[in-house]
């Protein structure tokens, strides 16, 4: 189904199961996928591979309290530069130059999906490699498919490394209401 | 441990002339809470009965956690105990080695055990085992240990001793990992300005920085007699507590004596003794002949030398590797120059 391959990211420990994780929409509404479809989705090669990661609890806490806090700019900085250091510890592969930056945006159930590439962030143009849920509740990314749409279920503070050979995607709200908080890790585009 | 086993093991402690100062009863062996409260209350009579010197005496549990209840936390309470819980961090990692008979993990049950400790305000520390699986998960252990409210940490790595001949730290490529995850942890902590107390960065710090030189020997368990280690028939050895219980091809048992038959005194005339202290008091001159760390670590531990290099004439060992050598050199890294990141985000 997928032309890219779903899987659990090295080094990350994971409460869900990658079944209890994956979404199909099918006839109008998102249903659980299928044993069958999953084994398509986990085995598949195609593109390259998304892998749901997880920036642990401290981490995620600190973003909040630097969100909620009057003295912004110098703790966004030396935050990104942790969560940066923390996938190095992980040895999940991240590019320089990489910029870290968190949008908000009304979580829409069903937005249009864009690209992953070429798109624009406050630094310049460049590559998505890694969205996290940011939300202190369950969010849902949803991915383009050869044959449609799925969606993968995110606790707070996980996320979806993607392909750097460029994806669909977006945000897709599991309850439909409030903001959106998602932060993004992306390659910039040589100007 | 009968009563009267009890009552001459102090009897013999108290008489040997060994303890001049105070000194803490380690209540170890499997899980020493399977015997009832009632048991240690008997027994810290006991040894108050024979401490006719009045020598501070201290007490120290270390316990799988699973049994505790008010009664024991009256207990520790009560007598001040020095209780340490072994947790090996969050439950995908404690489950893999720490499983009932039915072979269901135990995390739940520790947790429920420290969670009463903590109700009761009784003060404990966590010893949590290091394996290879472990070192890939300093954050999920730091987040562990802040979101439970745990805020004294030992690492033990998993050795390689008596039955237990292999370990999964002993895997190729495993020391890089290792020096990874202490690194990790150490930033971690000193970001949280030491919130957590680690046993491995605490005593070795002042070390290195020369502030607590000879404040605290780097180890007692090279020294004879400084830890006496008795197991329930009164068979006594001094050394690596481990030591008791296991058996050598060398030395058969590594019991130097038995505190209903023998006096201390000929215990260490004994031939048993002498050949150990000897092949040890080798070994830890070729450790301080030949190890730039000697001064940080004094020698390592008999124990790990015999099982893991067949003597205790010998130095290197994995515990010196990882246990010493590496922490030490993270630290000083560490100390030398400010933390810095791999990957600087872009726009700085």
């Amino acid at each position: 189904m997928a032309d890219f391959r779903i899987c659990h990211a090295a080094r990350y420990q994971s409460r869900l199961t990658i079944a209890e994780r994956v979404q199909v929409f099918d006839s109008a509404r998102w249903r659980s996928a299928t044993a069958q479809e999953l084994a398509a989705m986990c085995a598949g090669v195609g593109d390259g591979e998304v892998s749901v990661i997880g920036i642990p609890g401290h981490l995620l806490k600190r973003w909040w309290e630097l969100a909620e806090s009057a003295r912004r700019t110098k703790g966004f900085e030396v935050f990104g530069t942790d969560v940066a250091t923390y996938f190095v510890y992980k040895e999940w592969p991240l590019q320089a130059p990489l910029l870290i930056e968190v949008v908000s945006s009304e979580d829409e159930p069903d937005g249009p999906l864009i690209q992953s590439r070429d798109m624009r962030h406050s630094g310049g143009v460049g590559t998505v490699l890694a969205c996290i849920n940011v939300d202190q509740k369950n969010a849902a990314v949803a991915l383009g498919t050869e044959s449609g749409r799925i969606r993968v279920v995110l606790e707070p503070g996980e996320g979806l490394m993607l392909p750097s050979t460029g994806i669909l995607w977006n945000r897709s709200a599991l309850d439909g209401s409030g903001l959106a908080v998602t932060m993004l890790l992306a390659v910039l585009s040589p100007e | 441990m009968s009563e009267a086993t009890l009552n001459r093991v102090f009897e013999f402690v108290f008489s040997s002339g060994i303890v001049e100062q105070g000194f803490t009863v380690v209540w170890h062996a499997g899980e020493p809470m399977v015997l009832p409260v009632a048991y240690y209350e008997r027994a810290i009579e006991i040894v108050r009965a024979h401490n006719f010197g009045g020598l501070q005496v201290g007490h120290s549990f270390q316990t799988n956690g699973v049994l505790i209840d008010e009664a024991w936390c009256d207990f520790f309470k009560a007598h001040k105990v020095n209780v340490g819980v072994s947790v090996d961090g969050p439950a995908f990692l404690h489950d893999r080695n720490r499983k009932t008979r039915k072979g269901g993990g135990t995390h739940h049950r520790v947790m429920d055990g420290i969670r009463k400790l903590q109700s009761r305000d009784v003060p404990f520390h966590v010893i949590s085992v290091l394996t290879r699986a472990s070192l890939d998960y300093a954050d999920e252990l730091y987040d562990f240990y802040v979101d439970n409210g745990i805020r004294e940490v030992a690492f033990n790595i998993e050795e390689i001793e008596g039955p237990h001949a292999s370990s999964t730290l002993g895997a190729a490529g495993i020391e890089r990992r290792f020096r990874r995850f202490i690194g990790r942890f150490f930033d971690l902590v000193a970001c949280d300005e030491m919130a957590i107390s680690v046993r491995e960065f605490d005593s070795l710090i002042p070390m290195i920085l020369g502030d607590g030189a000879g404040d605290f020997p780097p180890t007692q368990e090279n020294a004879p007699g400084a830890i006496l280690s008795i197991d329930c028939n009164g068979n006594f050895t001094t050394y690596s507590p481990e030591l008791l219980g296991l058996q050598s091809s060398h030395y058969g048992d590594f019991a130097i004596g038995n505190v209903n038959t023998d006096t201390l005194g000929s215990a260490i005339g004994g031939e048993k003794f002498r050949h150990i202290s000897s092949d040890i008091a080798h070994g830890l001159s070729k450790c301080r002949e030949t190890c730039e760390y000697y001064s940080l670590c004094g020698g390592g531990a008999p124990v790990n030398k015999y099982f893991e290099n067949g003597s205790f004439d010998s130095t290197e060992t994995m515990f010196c590797r990882l246990n010493r050598k590496a922490i030490v050199d993270v630290i000083v890294e560490k100390l030398r120059r400010p933390r810095v990141s791999a990957i600087v985000p872009a726009g700085r």
